[in-house]
């Protein structure tokens, strides 16, 4: 009686709080973190080979994941400048759909430029980032797009997208994580972004997740009930 | 006499197009091995012109070259026919591009991906909590 509480407890109270990274606690990730460490230093200017330098010797594919997820969530920082920038000129053009269409061009021109020159981005930016350093690793990931609950505001209906994440295929299934969040957190007033790694946001388990995620796409949910 | 000095005769035109046979081969083969392996220079191009500080790869390794300021480079190793470079920028499509015969300056062309930017940056603190099951 008194073991089925306790296995009724463990599997209903504690397994879905750490249910998709309890997939791979069988997984050390010291040696990919290993790996990601070494290379903390380097620059964007050759990506596949970047790629290839923190994931070649490594067995598994959600080791080289977390060694990718690891060197992007401790290298790039958060840039609040580039961010306040565009909404400023986005609430300046909403009446001008043309001027804002090529604002937006530019726009995106500066964040890829800043990425590779800065190593500093946005949201968008940290999504990309993890997308295409996976793919070159040859695991499926896709950037999803949708509302972030940043600074514990309600979700409100009608609210354009305000936030990129991802998801990514392990041993043919689909898991979620925030690169971006999990990076750090940006100080406004000071326009200063500090490193704070936060492992939560690392295939989280997809009902927490969608606690302050909600993606454009509900098939990105992943939870059963969608 | 006579019929000795035909065979003689015959036997020196057959050494003397044997010899020549080798040589022609020798000559090929030589221009052949010329051909296979030489260096390589180009310019990344796009829509909107030329791609600063796009990243070359030589496929399967882990040599490469950044293209500079004008998207201009010159790959530094040597190249043969049937080599495939990657080229590769971030908000790019990537690029494989065959190295052929007559491949000496190349212009690989780079298509623009479609990136919606949107971001919300975290600006608190991860909550130091007594009972965290994920520290």
């Amino acid at each position: 009686m008194k073991i089925s509480l306790f296995l009724g407890i463990f599997f209903f109270i504690l397994y879905p709080v750490t249910g998709q990274q309890q997939d791979f606690t069988h997984i050390d990730f010291t040696r990919a973190e290993t790996n990601a460490r070494q290379y903390l230093g380097e620059d964007l200017s050759n990506l596949p080979v970047l790629t290839y330098k923190l994931t070649a010797h490594l067995t598994t594919d959600v080791e080289r994941f977390r060694a990718i997820y690891y060197w992007v969530t401790h290298t790039i920082e958060g840039n609040n400048h580039l961010l306040s920038t565009n909404d400023r000129q986005v609430k300046k053009l909403r009446n001008s759909p043309q001027e804002l269409k090529q604002w937006q061009h530019t726009f995106t021109a500066k964040v890829f430029v800043t990425l590779q020159k800065d190593k500093s981005t946005v949201c968008t930016g940290y999504a990309y980032l993890i997308q295409k350093m996976t793919q070159y690793a040859g695991i499926e990931c896709e950037i999803v797009n949708g509302f972030g609950l940043a600074n514990a505001k309600q979700f409100k209906e009608g609210d354009p997208p305000n936030h990129s994440w991802n998801a990514v295929k392990l041993n043919g299934k689909w898991y979620l994580c925030d690169a971006t969040w999990a990076a750090g957190y940006t100080i406004v007033t000071e326009d200063k972004f500090e490193f704070d790694y936060d492992n939560k946001y690392f295939l989280m388990e997809p009902s927490q997740f969608s606690k302050d995620h909600k993606p454009q796409d509900r098939r990105w949910l992943l939870t059963p009930n969608k | 006499m006579k019929t000795q000095t035909s065979t003689s005769k015959l036997s020196y035109v057959k050494t003397m197009v044997s010899l020549c046979a080798l040589g022609l081969l020798g000559l090929v083969s030589h221009r052949a091995t010329a051909q296979t392996e030489r260096t390589v220079a180009g310019k990344v191009l796009t829509a909107n012109g030329p791609l600063p500080y796009a990243a070359i790869t030589l496929k399967g390794t882990q040599i490469g070259v950044q293209a500079d300021e004008n998207g201009a480079f010159t790959f530094p190793k040597d190249l043969k026919e049937n080599d495939v470079l990657i080229i590769s920028s971030l908000a790019y499509t990537d690029h494989e591009f065959v190295i052929k015969e007559n491949s000496y300056f190349i212009e690989p062309y780079l298509e623009g991906e479609e990136i919606l930017i949107i971001g919300a940056l975290r600006t608190e603190p991860v909550a130091r909590c007594t009972t965290s099951i994920n520290d």
